[in-house]
């Protein structure tokens, strides 16, 4: 895989179309699902082992291989979300609501948001999207402080939506 | 004089590693820090680690620290802090200050695990108020729960560059940019991606040039794009509002312990500097010295624990308190977990000057 990802930062969409942890070639899935942004072999592999449902799998032997994602066993539990200490897992509902998907990240900026808060969206290079709506906050005390907080917004940003920016209050 | 089968130099993860697993085979076993806690850099690290579940992934470095030390102490290894450690004598005495006060410790092997020093970055007005390096920053925001400044200019893209840019961003300060003179982003794809998803600049082959302010108080910096040899090119400057710069330039490991117990030393850049030469068990040039941790070596702390479980289990099996049969074993097994650490690209890098480092014993030998 060309490296350019790395000089740059983050993964541009037809990058994303190459990565195993990556469902539905980086399109917009058609079921709720774990997406795992890992594109660079380091050792690392506590996404294995979080799934409850056995849908990540490192694609070789050694802890530096690449997680890949099988959609038909993912549940969208989020259980992968908090495991992962490069952040790099969302879960995407892309039929949250008529018109809207739910991303679901890992958020460790205080205080946390609350369901409702309304949140300039961005994408991996830090570009505002569009609105959204926090939908959802867990952060169970097994997560250690890396809370779950699902955000909504137009479907077309399933795939680019990656992070939100609390609006001034 | 107290005796004890091993002196260690050190507390952070190797040293603490390193006496769990001697005091385990039961070695009687002094940790030696110049700090007032035990746990080395462990304690600013509150993100979660890479590794798997044997090195402890997904755990936050400070409870690593805080389970190493319990650990240590149930099994008695003794801890001698705010001490340092500056003289070696016959009979393998070491000199410990504390208080103003110097006393004898004598080792039957002696483990040195002193870490690194941060390296610093001159440009003009470097010497401003608002200058630090990346460790004073941690220290600040992690372990005394204060913001040095508000808005913070990042110097160099490497793991530590990109991991506390984001441990300013959790304790409230907002990053400037990241300056890297390199082309490519030195640390971790994922690192750098959580802090781009949150619209920070990273500027790529530039290079700081001066820092501006009034009354010593640090306002602008002003960067310039730099040539492949990492030299400044005229008239590509511009300045970033910012109230403080953190150098996050690499460390260079802190021998000056091992050089005084006599291990002979070799200049391996990839490792950060000159480093103690040492066989497979981490033993010195010094039979009666071994190493572990950043001072063989800069890489991160899952790697220095590792090395610190093979001295821990080396030296016990040197000092006859386990068989050599199992020593060697353990100490195989350790090498097998450092080989799964050190894969792919990042890894490999630092295996091969490694094991060149390795090879240079058996001939001095």
């Amino acid at each position: 895989m060309a490296s350019d990802y790395i000089n740059r930062g983050y993964l541009s969409e037809e990058e994303l179309d190459l990565i195993p942890g990556v469902p539905f070639s980086g399109k917009i899935p058609d079921k709720k699902c774990a997406v795992i942004e890992c594109p660079q072999e380091i050792p690392c592999d506590p996404c294995q082992s979080a799934c409850p449902f056995g849908a990540i799998t490192l694609n070789g032997e050694h802890m530096t291989c690449l997680p890949c994602i099988e959609p038909e066993k993912c549940r969208g539990c989020g259980n992968c979300i908090p495991a992962c200490p490069g952040m790099a897992i969302f879960v995407v509902d892309p039929n949250y609501a008529e018109g809207l998907c739910e991303i679901s990240l890992c958020y460790e900026f205080l205080p946390l948001p609350v369901k409702g808060d309304r949140v300039d969206v961005t994408d991996r290079s830090g570009n505002r999207l569009c609105d959204g709506v926090i939908t959802g906050v867990r952060n169970m005390s097994k997560f250690d402080r890396s809370a779950i907080v699902s955000v909504a917004c137009p479907r077309e940003y399933a795939m680019s939506a990656r992070a939100f920016i609390r609006k001034e209050l | 004089m107290k005796r004890y089968d091993l002196v260690i130099i050190g507390a952070g993860p190797a040293g603490l590693a390193a006496s769990i697993e001697a005091a385990k085979r039961g070695a009687k076993v002094l940790i030696v820090d110049e700090n007032d806690l035990p746990g080395g850099q462990l304690f600013k690290q509150i993100h979660k680690f890479f590794g798997s579940h044997e090195h402890g992934a997904g755990v936050r470095g400070f409870r690593l620290a805080a389970q190493f030390v319990e650990e240590a102490k149930a099994l008695g290894v003794e801890f001698m802090l705010s001490a340092k450690a500056w003289g070696s004598f016959t009979e393998g005495r070491i000199t410990v200050t504390r208080d103003n006060q110097t006393t004898v410790v004598v080792g039957k092997r002696v483990l040195v695990a002193s870490g690194a020093n941060e390296n610093a970055f001159a440009f003009e007005n470097w010497n401003m108020t608002g200058v630090m390096t990346a460790g004073a920053v941690q220290t600040f925001i992690n372990i005394h729960r204060v913001l040095p400044a508000k808005r913070v200019l990042m110097l160099g893209s490497g793991n530590v560059g990109l991991i506390v840019s984001y441990q300013l961003m959790q304790a409230g300060a907002e990053i400037a940019g990241i300056v890297e003179a390199a082309p490519k982003i030195g640390g971790y794809f994922v690192h750098a991606a959580k802090l781009r998803r949150f619209g920070v600049p990273f500027y790529m082959q530039h290079t700081i040039v001066r820092a501006e302010g009034e009354d010593d108080r640090l306002q602008r910096v002003v960067l310039a794009a730099v040539d492949e040899r990492f030299k400044p090119i005229d008239g590509t400057e511009f300045s970033v509002e910012a109230d403080a710069v953190c150098l996050a330039v690499g460390m260079t490991p802190s021998v000056e312990f091992a050089r005084t117990l006599g291990c002979k030393l070799n200049f391996v850049g990839t490792l950060g500097g000159a480093i103690p030469v040492h066989d497979h068990n981490m033993r010195t040039s010094n039979p009666l010295v071994y190493i572990a941790g950043d001072v063989s070596g800069i890489e991160e702390a899952s790697t220095a624990i590792e090395e610190g479980r093979i001295a821990g289990c080396a030296i016990a099996g040197d000092l006859g308190l386990i068989g050599r049969e199992e020593a060697d074993a353990e100490v195989a097994a350790g090498w097998h977990r450092l080989e799964q650490i050190r894969m792919g690209y990042h890894g490999l890098r630092i295996r091969n000057a490694k094991e060149e480092l390795m090879k240079q014993l058996e001939v001095a030998r």
